[in-house]
């Protein structure tokens, strides 16, 4: 079956899982009907009831104790001026306040009539219950006949000594917000919808994923299915669609629901001056594609996790600690201070929340935002690739084994051709790189601010090689055919070497050429770059440690990860080109270094024909190191001393190399054909 | 789709040109239990064989490898003439897989369910139209076609079930124990509609626990117990070598039952 097939079925499985859901009574019910009838019920209703008890308390007559001297009488008048309110004499006000014979109390102490009138202060007590929402009606009542009282004998006092009201205020505050309106909006929702957003599309996606999956399972229709010519990642793919696509009608259908609520509460004129909620439509876009990330994302989650479960309620075993879990990330994003950075733009779920807070409120940068994006997707991608692993696992899908079996090999392949080149497979490639790109990412964080040579090392040992290693020991792989250490024919390493001679100065030359005119280089960056490495090349135990580090350590772990089980381990699907070309872009992505691309593409198409060719990891290895070890060396020690014309000799040596390999390749066959 | 399919061959020459059901010493572990010990067994095109042995013999463990959802510990089988490790799309796609236990989608229809495999094994829409009507007419699921199978009974549903299984048209039927929770003329009329997918040259494996099933409809029977073939052969032979009159009644010797010895069928 053609590709097409596979995507084709998974739709097909995609259209069925949506007519199935769509027609259970409950899950209408639950999707459609609550958030849209049950929503503006709860919201306004309760907001109705509120004000309702609000205004019935302020309405309430209230008892309000009276204990001390006598009030002053223009106290008084202002307490009986207080609107359903009796004033009644106390002895002991704190036990009237306590048995309820009063709601509140006011306490003048015997000396306050005379300290007022002496132009002094009288210190009062306002007994009350914090716990008794009549109680704090009360005191509320008091203070404001109390405020009444002292601004009238302020102003009084003042006018006595012929003094305006500003001699006591002699500073006034008038706030100005410069935000427009829009963007004060856009704060107020950012504060708002992320959270609300998020947690709706994390309920969305429990049900549907827990249904699809471990639902099956439990009803018995899923050994039928697994009997359909599909392999597993059309099942998951075709499912976890489904599962995206319920998801995310509840929630364009909560949040709708939710704006029109919204919108029937009354703002206060004063604030709607202020404020204003209409977002460019472009914001709208992308808070869009945020919610549809975020879909994604815990969708992949869901799956990936009730796919193991071997029924409904294990499902929902599993799945409640995870919800517990990605809540977390979304209670940070509320936290005041927390932006889109560099560090937690690579945090799952995080980033997204942060991304809807900023982008109601003004552009985020175009790199921040892709590495939101192409984390998340990232993720996707490895907790698809993990379910799909699940559906190949047999006896978790019959029932009968637990979560261990997932990282269990199947047994070598017994069919009447038991000669299965021992590689990593897609399914592990796509795995590997996936851990390796968010190991970058996080990695790249922490080693920021790290010393030059500890980033380069431990990037490349620690973040490339460490799990490729992991990854063929684990598996058992023979490092012989997964990696293609084998010894290199002869004529491979005279290739490698020649075209290393020449290959770093013709990218040197390239990038300077399409820099020039395409993308422009960022030289500050590059010269400081460059500025460092020379001081690391001045003394010779840093310069050793710069070209192990810059030459030889990538030569050994970038190649082992691209040419190795990744070349190899897709070889036998996509067949030698299509592999030689795969590898070559996730080479080239994984430098995350957008104008080097080209180059990095072009060196890794010439590293993987010559892998291919030669059946052996170490031309390239040779190739690899001469090419970055070249480049650093004209770099830090040649400089700008050498003329271009004169470099422009060597590149006869990777023109020759390349005949050598072009005639070479042409002769050899392709593994895995 | 079957048809668009190259045959694989199999890597061996004797078996190359078979079509049906071939199983070369296939075994099963889990951990340290064995639940399938070197079973060899052949079903020709035409054929019904019985896969005879009591609960627990690892009648289902073999059947699921056969129908890929399983893969061996070793040993080998091929189905309409795919390799089952090798090419398990390829065998699935020639393969109709069935049991007792089969549970349909509640909330479709019948003929929902049967577009839906359709669709999944990749026929055109015209050719699911035709054969769900035929297959409606042949196994009388008329009265309920279009109602949802949730509210079906268990012998209509099972009948569904059948159509499912059979509605590409597959070389080969692999079926467990498909009429458990039928009564028992449901069951004949299962029964028979298999005999006559096999008489028009279907490869069918029958696995099952009742004699009479065997007697009813099969060529031939694999007798298995405890993990291990005992015997195989046409029921006159099998009967013949039990010493008995007929397979029932000597189905218990055959069994080898407290006979720890090697076993005693020699495979097909």
């Amino acid at each position: 079956m053609s590709r097409r097939g596979h995507l084709a079925s998974a739709w097909v499985i995609t259209k069925k899982e949506l007519r199935e859901t769509l027609r259970d009574r409950k899950t209408l019910l639950v999707m459609i009907v609550l958030p849209l009838v049950l929503y503006p019920l709860l919201i306004l209703g309760f907001s109705q009831l509120a004000l309702m008890q609000q205004s019935r308390l302020a309405a309430e007559s209230l008892r309000v104790g009276l204990s001390g001297a006598p009030p002053p009488p223009a106290l008084r008048a202002h307490l009986e001026a207080l609107e359903a309110t009796t004033l009644q004499p106390v002895d002991d006000p704190r036990a009237a306040v306590r048995d309820g014979a009063v709601s509140a109390a006011l306490v003048l102490p015997d000396d306050a009539p005379a300290a007022l009138a002496a132009e002094g202060q009288a210190a009062v007590e306002v007994v009350f219950d914090g716990a008794s929402d009549r109680s704090r009606q009360a005191e509320e009542r008091l203070r404001k006949a109390l405020t009444a009282f002292a601004d009238q004998l302020r102003l009084e006092r003042l006018a006595a000594r012929g003094l305006d009201e500003r001699f006591v205020k002699p500073v006034e505050v008038d706030a100005v917000n410069v935000a427009p309106p829009e963007r004060q909006g856009g704060w107020i929702l950012g504060q708002i919808l992320p959270m609300l957003i998020s947690v709706l599309m994390i309920g969305a996606t429990f049900y549907p994923a827990i249904d699809l999956t471990a639902g099956e399972k439990e009803r018995g229709t899923l050994q039928t299915l697994l009997t359909a010519p599909l392999p597993p990642m059309t099942l998951v793919t075709g499912k976890y669609l489904a599962v995206v696509g319920l998801a995310m009608l509840t929630g364009v259908l909560n949040l709708a629901s939710v704006a029109f609520v919204a919108t029937a509460i009354p703002v206060p004129q004063a604030a709607a001056d202020q404020l204003s909620f209409d977002i460019g439509l472009g914001a709208i876009g992308l808070v869009f594609a945020c919610l549809l990330l975020l879909g994604m994302m815990f969708g992949a989650i869901m799956v990936a996790v009730a796919v193991t479960a071997k029924d409904y309620k294990e499902a929902q075993n599993y799945l409640t600690p995870l919800y517990l879990v990605a809540v977390m990330p979304l209670m940070a994003s509320s936290l005041p201070g927390m932006e889109l950075t560099t560090v937690t733009a690579a945090v799952p779920v995080l980033n997204l929340a942060l991304a809807m807070k900023q982008l109601l409120v003004g552009p985020i940068p175009a790199p921040l935002l892709a590495v939101v994006f192409g984390s998340t997707l990232a993720w996707v991608a490895l907790a698809l690739v993990f379910a799909a692993r699940v559906f190949r696992t047999e006896a978790i899908l019959l029932g009968d084994a637990g979560f261990r079996a997932l990282f269990h090999r199947r047994a070598p392949a017994a069919g009447f051709d038991a000669a299965r080149p021992p590689v990593a497979s897609v399914g592990e490639v796509v795995t590997l790189l996936g851990v390796v790109l968010l190991l970058l990412f996080y990695g790249g964080v922490l080693l920021v601010d790290a010393p030059l040579l500890v980033a380069v090392h431990v990037t490349q040992w620690g973040l490339l090689l460490t799990p490729v290693v992991l990854l063929v020991a684990g598996l058992r792989l023979d490092p012989r055919h997964a990696l293609g250490l084998r010894r290199p024919p002869a004529w491979s390493l005279a290739a490698a070497a020649l075209l290393g001679l020449g290959t770093w100065f013709i990218a040197a030359v390239a990038i300077e050429a399409l820099g020039a005119d395409w993308m422009p280089v960022p030289t500050p960056a590059m010269e400081a770059l460059e500025q460092s490495f020379r001081d690391l090349a001045a003394s010779p135990g840093t310069a050793l440690l710069l070209f192990l580090g810059v030459a030889l350590a990538p030569a050994i772990c970038e190649e082992a990860l691209f040419r190795g089980v990744v070349l190899r381990g897709l070889a036998p699907r996509l067949g030698a080109r299509g592999a030689v070309v795969a590898s070559s872009v996730a080479f080239a992505v994984y430098h995350l270094n957008l104008y080097q691309a080209p180059t990095t593409l072009l060196v890794g198409l010439i590293l993987g024909a010559l892998a291919i060719a030669s059946g052996s990891l170490w031309p390239g290895v040779v190739l690899h190191a001469l090419h970055n070890g070249l480049a650093l060396a004209f770099h830090v020690y040649a400089g700008d001393s050498v003329s271009t014309e004169a470099l422009a000799v060597v590149s006869l040596g990777p023109a020759l190399g390349l005949l050598i390999l072009w005639r070479r390749a042409r002769t050899v066959a392709p593994p895995g054909s | 789709m079957t048809a668009q399919e190259p045959a694989l061959p199999l890597g061996d020459a004797a078996t190359a040109a078979t079509s049906g059901i071939v199983a070369r010493g296939l075994t099963r572990r889990f951990g340290a239990q064995v639940a399938v010990d070197d079973v060899s067994l052949e079903v020709a095109p035409g054929q019904v064989v019985g896969l005879l042995g009591p609960n627990g013999a690892g009648k289902t463990t073999t059947l699921r490898m056969l129908a890929t959802l399983l893969s061996p510990s070793s040993g080998a089988a091929s189905v309409g003439g795919a390799d089952v490790v090798r090419d398990p799309l390829g065998a699935r796609a020639r393969l109709g897989y069935l049991t007792g236990d089969t549970g349909l989608y509640a909330r479709l229809t019948p003929r929902e369910v049967l577009a839906y495999f359709g669709e999944l094994h990749g026929l055109p829409r015209a050719r699911i139209r035709q054969r769900t009507d035929a297959l409606v007419d042949l196994l009388g699921l008329g009265p309920f076609a279009d109602k949802r199978c949730g509210a079906l009974s268990t012998g209509q549903k099972q009948r569904v079930s059948i159509a499912r299984a059979v509605l590409h048209d597959p070389p080969v039927l692999i079926l467990d124990e498909p009429t458990s929770g039928l009564d028992i003329l449901a069951a004949r009329d299962i029964l028979r509609f298999f005999r006559a997918e096999a008489d028009r040259g279907k490869a069918v494996l029958l696995s099952t626990h009742i004699m009479a099933e065997v007697e009813l409809i099969c060529d031939r029977a694999t007798i298995i117990h405890r993990a291990r073939v005992r015997h195989a052969g046409t029921l006159a032979e099998l009967a013949h070598a039990a010493g008995a009159p007929t397979l029932s009644a000597g189905f218990f010797d055959l069994l080898g039952e407290g006979d720890a010895g090697p076993p005693q069928g020699e495979p097909p």
